[in-house]
């Protein structure tokens, strides 16, 4: 084979499963493509560990995915047949319109010993997703108010550390929020 | 307790919000694969089979080429190698993964078997 030699690079990444595509960004981080999850887009770095991510109020969903020589991240999405050029750097305009926000999201308290709740306000309905520190979903469900989670696991006391909570209500906008379990 | 404020760190990295710089209507269906090459993007349709070239300002298509090989595999990713000015796409058959080999003109070049998949 004149231009595959052999694998020379093996990373495992536990993060997720539904993998559409990948690509490098320039500090050697990983950008995974995740089909039609709540952060259809996730950044990892080389330790495996999620260090950012992209919702699917702003991207809907990604199947490929590419970065250009300025560092902008082009991601696919299949379902709406729109190419979307995503700048990937905070900018004014980014900040305002964070405040546009249609529903807020708290703990009860945060850091959290055994459970917690989110109160979620401005909403007729929504999805909850807990994801831990690689990006794997632990915990999903519905509301229609406060949820609570109650730390635990597949029944067993999740480990103490951060988790990120995905809320997505009934239009499709996306809240985050990180949760500390001590 | 180390250990957690770095995973604090780690989140609290995460909050930088993203926007969308432009939107492009994608040139074909079901764009699977997706890459940057020449100054331009390459997509691949896993409905059509297609792969596009488009110009990244404006969304037009410069030039098109059919990603057929003598089997009927499913497309799905897509790469340039800048080395040899070439467009790579990736599909699957069964249980078994390719790789092909183009030219950005759209001839096939070469074909390696990812050994399962």
């Amino acid at each position: 084979m004149p231009w595959i030699n052999n694998r020379v690079f093996n990373r495992t990444y536990t993060g997720y499963s539904n993998t559409k595509d990948i690509t490098m960004d320039p500090n050697n981080n990983l950008w995974v493509a995740a089909a039609n999850s709540a952060a259809p887009l996730r950044l990892y770095n080389p330790s495996s560990q999620i260090v950012d991510f992209i919702t699917s109020d702003l991207v809907p969903y990604a199947t490929g995915i590419t970065m250009d020589p300025e560092g902008y991240l082009w991601v696919a999405d299949p379902v709406n047949n729109k190419l979307y050029k995503v700048d990937l750097e905070l900018s004014i305009s980014d900040e305002s319109s964070l405040e546009l926000s249609d529903f807020s999201v708290r703990a009860g308290s945060n850091p959290f010993i055994g459970a917690v709740t989110l109160h979620i306000e401005g909403i007729e309905s929504a999805s909850v997703e807990i994801l831990d520190i690689y990006g794997r979903l632990v915990v999903s469900g519905t509301t229609t108010g406060p949820w609570m989670w109650d730390g635990l696991i597949n029944g067993t006391p999740a480990p103490s550390g951060a988790y990120l909570a995905l809320i997505k209500n009934e239009t499709g906008a996306v809240q985050t929020l990180n949760l500390i379990k001590l | 307790m180390k250990r957690v404020l770095l995973c604090l760190m780690v989140l609290a990295a995460s909050l930088s919000a993203h926007s969308i710089a432009l939107t492009l209507d994608a040139p074909d269906t079901g764009i699977s694969g997706l890459t940057w090459g020449n100054d331009n993007l390459w997509v691949l349709s896993a409905n059509t089979r297609f792969v596009h070239q488009v110009n990244p300002t404006n969304g037009a298509v410069i030039s098109t080429f059919y990603f057929d090989y003598t089997e009927s595999m499913n497309p799905t990713g897509l790469a340039y190698n800048a080395a040899t000015n070439t467009i790579l796409c990736g599909g699957w058959l069964g249980s078994n993964g390719y790789v092909y080999q183009y030219t950005t003109a759209g001839s096939f070049v070469y074909k390696a078997s990812m050994c399962g998949g």
